[in-house]
């Protein structure tokens, strides 16, 4: 023991062998080993470049799709009413993933959320400005509800935001479902039976979607007691009631 | 960590292997000197390393996680340790950072909670943690007080505690501002619910018409909808939180501080805490909105049936009647007197003292005026 504390290896200075794009710099996946964390900057053909100003806005735009796809995976997709069309996640990995869930904070997805939404229920007509505007604040209340009943998790206040915005996902589809793909029928056939087909499906899709995101919001956040989940479920209840209704 | 043990205790045993100078600046010329993580003085007791360390990293989460978790931590460490204050700055630098213990689920400790939360009255109210104390409650407590917000106002007795009552425990009667934020928005909700799915089940399925949806004449009407929402958002949140934080200011507040503490008891004390702050003024408000709720629904049920009624005359003068009895009656007097009750109750019972006619006429002529938005905008 004492013979290998005495062996010290000398500091080299490597060097920089990454003047060519990615010809010999190493993988992100080193690069995450190496630190501990992964490098949000570090791309697959150049570890060097930095931003995203090196790359088009076409792969840029891929990059976060893909970005908040992966997190619909975590948050959203696994709580679909019959648990049986999507796969949910395993239970080993639950722990760490409800660590990850919980440590992520973008409001990338919550604001194209809400931007869709307002654009399906407003017809980008004249109440797009209030929808969006009361969608932010719902969503701000939502999350000071969870800091403030749920004081003793070390989750901040942003982090709630990103999660209820990301459980709003439900919400756009109910949304655009009803504001965009029914009313096409009722254009091609008016009648008044579809009239009240479409009524019934647009309440059908706003249980399942309020369902949705009520179950995933529930789960992710951990809350067990009724009073912790009505006012979640009644804010979220309020967005597809509009999406309905209006 | 054996590692590291093993390293330090050869370097102060001048190890033979590492006895060599190389005349260089480094490690070597330190070998001889004691190692400060091995002073006595800095040494940590294992036994109350855990508590320690909880008080330093207690330290570091006060800007990282808010107080709240200070609270928590610094009253696990008093109980472990016999009630020991904190530690200096100085020792508390020497400790080396833990994991926390995790904190009990809330409903499992209630009251390890409620100790977490008197604790929690040392904060600020500027801090967003120091309101969580008014939010820990849970659905057993929030039943009974909505039990007991109802049972009060309709009891004929103007003072609590009597057999009639009797709800459920009575330690879980309180006040909170759950109910000041949620019991509103509830109202709210269940408004602009009711009133768009009657119409939607009546028009849309039973008819096949559509009133509101994709047509021309529906833009009117969906901008309606919204903005009658709004006014209800307002008018709910501001009756029940503006109107309190004035009558407190004017009227409560100084009277409260000139009762003898005795007098000052409250009449509910068998049933109901006495009002301490106007946080329980607002709470007060905020469950005298629980009534607004059954009669959100039938009046919206009425105002259906006056539109299907087409004008019949004695049809219409029966639900006008219906419409104002509900509205007025269930609605209006039923919350006011809840509100008037708990007051009146908290000075001790003293309706007849002239003291009191003060804080009663401004609730009456508030909440009128609040009746009268009511009716006037939403309903």
């Amino acid at each position: 023991m004492a013979a290998e504390d005495s062996i010290i290896e000398p500091d080299v200075i490597e060097p920089d062998t990454t003047t060519n794009h990615g010809s010999t710099g190493p993988s992100p996946s080193s690069i995450a080993n190496a630190n501990g964390t992964a490098n949000p900057f570090a791309s697959p053909s150049d570890p060097i470049k930095r931003g995203t100003l090196d790359e088009s806005v076409l792969t840029t735009l891929k990059r976060d799709v893909s970005e908040i796809n992966s997190r619909l995976k975590q948050v959203v997709y696994p709580h679909f009413p019959t648990r049986t069309l999507l796969p949910t996640s395993e239970p080993g990995n639950s722990i760490e993933s409800n660590v990850d869930i919980s440590g992520h904070s973008d409001l990338w997805a919550p604001l194209t959320f809400i931007i869709l939404y307002s654009l399906c229920v407003s017809h980008a007509k004249s109440l797009f400005s209030s929808i969006f505007v009361s969608c932010w604040f719902i969503l701000l209340v939502m999350a000071l509800h969870l800091r403030l009943t749920k004081p003793y998790d070390n989750i901040s206040l942003i982090s709630y935001i990103s999660l209820s915005g990301y459980c709003l996902f439900p919400q756009v589809i109910n949304a655009f479902l009803s504001q965009v793909i029914l009313p096409l029928f009722l254009k091609a056939n008016y009648n008044t039976w579809i009239i009240r087909v479409l009524t019934i499906l647009k309440l059908l899709f706003l249980a399942v979607c309020l369902k949705w995101s009520v179950t995933a919001i529930t789960l992710v956040t951990k809350c067990k007691d009724a009073v912790q989940i009505f006012p979640l479920g009644l804010c979220f209840l309020g967005f597809g009631w509009l999406s309905t209704m209006l | 960590m054996s590692q590291y043990g093993t390293t330090s205790s050869n370097h102060n045993n001048s190890n033979s292997i590492l006895d060599i100078d190389d005349d260089l600046e480094g490690v070597d010329d330190f070998l001889n000197e004691p190692n400060p993580f091995e002073d006595p003085a800095n040494e940590i007791n294992h036994d109350n390393s855990r508590g320690n360390a909880v008080v330093g990293a207690t330290d570091d989460q006060i800007s990282a996680d808010g107080p709240i978790n200070n609270n928590y931590n610094n009253n696990n460490n008093n109980n472990r340790d016999g009630g020991q204050e904190f530690m200096s700055s100085n020792s508390m630098k020497n400790v080396p950072l833990q994991p926390t213990t995790p904190p009990p689920p809330l409903n499992e400790n209630s009251n390890k909670v409620e100790n977490d939360v008197g604790n929690q009255k040392k904060l600020g109210p500027g801090l967003l943690n120091y309101y969580s104390q008014f939010f820990q409650l849970n659905s057993k407590q929030l039943i009974s007080r909505i039990k007991f917000t109802f049972k009060l106002s309709i009891s004929k007795q103007m003072r609590a505690g009597g057999d009639d009552d009797n709800v459920g425990n009575v330690e879980d009667l309180g006040y909170d501002l759950y109910s000041a934020v949620w019991i509103p928005a509830t109202v709210i909700m269940t408004n602009f619910i009711t009133n768009g799915l009657i119409s939607m089940i009546v028009d849309n399925i039973i008819k096949g018409i559509i009133i509101v949806g994709t047509r021309e004449v529906a833009k009117d009407t969906r901008e309606e909808h919204f903005v009658k929402l709004l006014h209800s958002i307002w008018i709910f949140f501001g009756y029940t939180f503006l109107v309190p934080i004035i009558s407190w200011n004017l009227f409560v507040k100084n009277r409260m501080a000139s009762l003898p503490v005795e007098s000052s008891s409250s009449g509910l004390s068998s049933s109901l805490k006495k009002l301490e702050s106007v946080t329980d003024l607002i709470s007060v408000y905020g469950y005298s909105n629980v009534f607004w709720v059954p009669c959100c629904i039938i009046l919206d049920i009425i105002l259906e049936c006056e539109s299907l009624s087409h004008g019949h005359k004695t049809v219409s003068i029966i639900l006008k009647v219906m419409e104002w009895f509900i509205f007025v009656g269930f609605g209006g007097i039923l919350s006011l007197a809840y509100i008037i009750k708990v007051i009146i109750n908290d000075e001790n019972g003293a309706i007849n003292d002239k003291k009191n006619y003060g804080t009663f006429l401004f609730s009456i002529v508030l909440h009128v005026g609040f009746c009268y938005l009511l009716k006037r905008v939403i309903f």
